[in-house]
């Protein structure tokens, strides 16, 4: 519908013209086409593809974003108009799922060439000073410039991180930024650990799709488990232990807190042939019948090459030993495919000394001697190939003191 | 009833000694040996020149157990009356008066050969000796020496990316001097690593890619608080990153409720400069001039623990390495171990701080002479807290600092 507009130019000292648009229209509606956030935190996709792309919201996009809580996010605001030809003052603004606001602006559109408007540097007001997540920013308006806006204009839906502080890691995957801020509510570093690691303790950890991640998944060979890093695990839903570490860590440092990557190994003193542990459960088929008084149970190993895996869950070993026994669970996995490891990772939190934490298998422990009491079946050592089939290689365990000894955090 | 045993055996070669025969064990194991192979002569490294020796084989396997089947070596020097019988090493050589298996399986397995003190007229009797020490202990029947290669180059030199698989390698080149020999491997991770043993087979002087190796222990030797392999890290220092090896050390005990526990602490070595520092596991490290510096987080206060300490980067780096860790592990276990220094940050920053429980350290640098501590609370705070620590551990200047981003008006 035609209609006659008017605008206001400022003319230095002399006042206020008005000025008569004969042939623009008047505003009817304004939608919401797209967000941008600027200055905040480069988020990547869990595929590996790279980070997510700008616009963070519009109709084909829903990309995350973050900022830590002592900033303010920064937007641009793109808005389209009906009719496209249209022009006049309009009040615009914002309100997110955390009650930040994107404060009350009044606009004018007066474009002939353009059914869309773009507010430039749109600055919310202060972020709540705790972890959260932004699920949506309600955009609303108005079109007689001087009341408060009350017509939707849309909802941007991109998920807005809010971290505790600037982040210290580059390992900034959707993953991560979900587990770091969601849920929320945290102040402190101690309050992060907390709910970071009930992420984990489930032993249920999920990708920010709500698709299973894994540790060791069984019937996987472990020539294709070899995920080693965060990016590795999240991109295919499976990971070793370090990967799990890092992927933990990766989730405190979004928030700024402080972790150390703890290295399991076994002591070798006083037992100088181990060479590495088993996580429970492993039976005894019989009493051992290595020949050895203290590694009594041999084992013989799937693959022989530069390094020798014991593949339980599908694969099968034979020897001494009963394998396929529910022990301790992994990340989506009741019996991972893998319980012989020459280490092991685990991760320390904060300031405390205690206690580390294994996201593989989401417990905690105090020390070693505690991860040997909660999780440790048996020791082995003397690693060989002497036999039949040529290059199959043997090794001898031995169970776990009653000392507790075996095992070393560094 | 060794004796009856080695009197059966006996009895089996008598008759045909290197036919295939059955013989039990003291646990009553019959144990099946398949017939010896045509002796073949092998040649091996030994001092000036290589000697030459017999070798026969076979295959044996625990009747009840077919798969177990290993092969066996009978290597005999008839002339010099050194003899050498046991599963099948995949090195020998003939060093300090005797022929010793080599084999590389995570750790350096050195096992010894037997004498028969004279020239030997009748293999046999000698197959007959040996076979009785390796039916009744078949994996730990000689003497020798397991070399912790770990202790000595780390365990990332020797797995790598692997490190979740278990370690091995192979032995390369085996060099022996009149007083020493030389064994070169290759690790699991592809590194080529090189240790040169005395004629007790303990380790004096080691190297990895060609470059000597500071020998913090022979991997043999125990040293006390059980130190971990050593492990590469970087020492933050007023230039830059300086390379520094750690070794974390075990301090066990028994808490209130009777459980084992282990008090965390560790060594860091520059290897470089031979400085060395002891101290607890949590302290962040900077070198400050000539002086190493680990800082604890300790609640509201900051533990400094402080060392100037050097040792020798020659042959006799590593009796001076233990000679220092004796004095540190005394002193942890008389409970005389102590900070240096001690800065509360409370007092200093009372008003700022006087709700906190615990502070983070977030940065450590040098300004001019001094060392200059950045702290954080464990909240959002934008507030940082600086505090500079003169040469003679005095406080210096204080300051308070913010961080937070200012927003541009709109």
């Amino acid at each position: 519908m035609k209609t006659f507009g008017y605008s206001f130019l400022l003319l230095g000292t002399l006042g206020f013209v008005l000025i008569r648009d004969v042939d623009a229209a008047a505003i009817e509606t304004i939608t919401v086409q797209s967000v941008t956030y600027h200055d905040g935190i480069t988020i990547k996709k869990d595929d590996g593809s790279g980070n997510y792309p700008t616009p963070h919201y519009s109709a084909a996009n829903s990309s995350p974003t973050a900022y830590p809580c002592t900033s303010f996010p920064k937007a641009t605001l793109v808005l389209s108009f009906t009719p496209p030809d249209s022009s006049g003052y309009f009040s615009i603004n914002g309100t997110a799922s955390d009650n930040v606001t994107f404060p009350t602006r009044t606009q004018q559109f007066k474009d002939p060439n353009s059914a869309t408007y773009t507010v430039q540097d749109y600055y919310s007001s202060d972020l709540p000073a705790n972890v959260h997540k932004i699920t949506s920013v309600v955009w609303k308006y108005n079109l007689n410039g001087t009341q408060q806006p009350n017509t939707e204009a849309g909802t941007s839906t991109n998920p807005i991180y809010v971290t505790l502080r600037n982040p210290t890691t580059t390992e900034l995957f959707h993953t991560v930024l979900e587990h770091a801020c969601s849920p929320g509510g945290a102040t402190t570093d101690a309050q992060v650990i907390s709910n970071s690691w009930s992420k984990f303790s489930s032993r249920t950890t999920k990708n920010h799709a709500g698709e299973n991640l894994h540790y060791y998944k069984p019937n996987i060979a472990f020539a294709a488990n070899q995920n080693f890093t965060v990016g590795d695990l999240l991109k295919n839903k499976n990971g070793r232990c370090g990967a799990w570490a890092d992927f933990f860590m990766a989730v405190l440092r979004a928030n700024g807190v402080t972790c150390t990557l703890t290295d399991v190994s076994v002591k070798g003193n006083p037992y100088s042939n181990d060479l590495g542990f088993a996580i429970q459960n492993i039976n005894e088929s019989n009493t051992g019948t290595s020949g050895d008084p203290l590694y009594k149970w041999w084992t013989k190993s799937t693959n022989a090459g530069a390094v020798n895996y014991f593949e339980l869950v599908g694969f099968g070993l034979s020897g001494d030993l009963a394998y396929n026994v529910v022990g301790i669970s992994g990340q989506n996995a009741s019996t991972p495919a893998e319980k012989f490891f020459g280490n092991h990772k685990v991760v320390l939190a904060g300031t405390a000394a205690e206690p580390y934490y294994d996201p593989s298998y989401g417990v905690t422990y105090a020390d070693a001697p505690d991860m040997e009491w909660k999780s440790v079946t048996k020791f082995f050592g003397y690693l060989s190939n002497p036999g039949s089939p040529p290059n199959s290689t043997f090794i001898l365990t031995r169970r776990t003191s009653g000392n507790m000894d075996g095992l070393k955090f560094q | 009833m060794k004796t009856i045993i080695l009197a059966a055996i006996l009895q089996v070669l008598a008759l045909d000694c290197f036919a295939a025969s059955t013989v039990t064990d003291s646990q009553g194991r019959r144990i099946q040996f398949g017939e010896w192979s045509v002796p073949k002569n092998i040649s091996i490294p030994a001092s000036g020149t290589a000697h030459t020796v017999l070798l026969r084989s076979s295959e044996a396997q625990i009747v009840s157990e077919p798969g177990n089947t290993q092969i066996i070596d009978f290597i005999a020097n008839p002339k010099t009356g050194h003899y050498w019988i046991g599963r099948r090493f995949p090195s020998y050589a003939f060093f300090a008066d005797r022929i010793i298996g080599i084999e590389m399986s995570g750790v350096l397995n050195l096992k010894e050969g037997f004498s028969s003190a004279q020239a030997i007229p009748d293999e046999s009797v000698e197959l007959a000796k040996g076979l009785q020490s390796f039916v009744e202990r078949p994996f730990s029947s000689h003497a020798g020496k397991t070399i912790q290669l770990a202790d000595i180059f780390g365990r990332d030199a020797l797995v790598g990316l692997a490190s979740e698989g278990i370690p091995v390698g192979a032995v390369t080149e085996v060099s022996v001097g009149e007083k020493s020999i030389a064994i070169s491997l290759t690790s699991a991770s592809g590194n080529a690593l090189k240790v040169s043993l005395d004629s007790n087979l303990i380790p004096f002087a080691a190297e990895a890619n060609g470059r000597p190796v500071l020998l913090l222990s022979d991997g043999v030797e125990r040293l006390p608080l059980d130190p971990s392999s050593p492990k590469p890290a970087e020492v933050t220092s007023e230039n830059g990153s300086v390379a520094s090896l750690q070794m974390s050390l075990d301090h066990p005990y028994t808490d209130v409720n009777g459980k084992r526990r282990v008090y965390l602490s560790k060594a860091v070595i520059l290897p470089s400069s031979g400085l060395v520092w002891f101290g607890p596991y949590r302290c962040q490290m900077f070198l400050w001039g000539s002086k190493l510096v680990g800082i604890e987080e300790n609640a509201m206060k900051l533990n400094l623990y402080v060392s100037d300490r050097r040792i020798p980067t020659s042959v006799e780096s590593k009796a001076a390495f233990r000679a220092a860790l004796d004095e540190f592990a005394r002193a942890v276990s008389s409970g005389a171990f102590k900070p240096t220094s001690q800065v509360d940050m409370q007092a200093l920053f009372d008003s700022d701080l006087r709700d906190q429980t615990e502070i983070v350290v977030e940065d450590l640098r040098q300004s001019g002479n001094d060392l200059e501590i950045k702290v954080r609370r464990t909240d959002a705070s934008d507030t940082r807290f600086k505090v500079s620590v003169t040469n003679g551990l005095q406080i210096g200047k204080k300051e308070k600092v913010s961080v937070r981003r200012v927003r541009p008006s709109q």
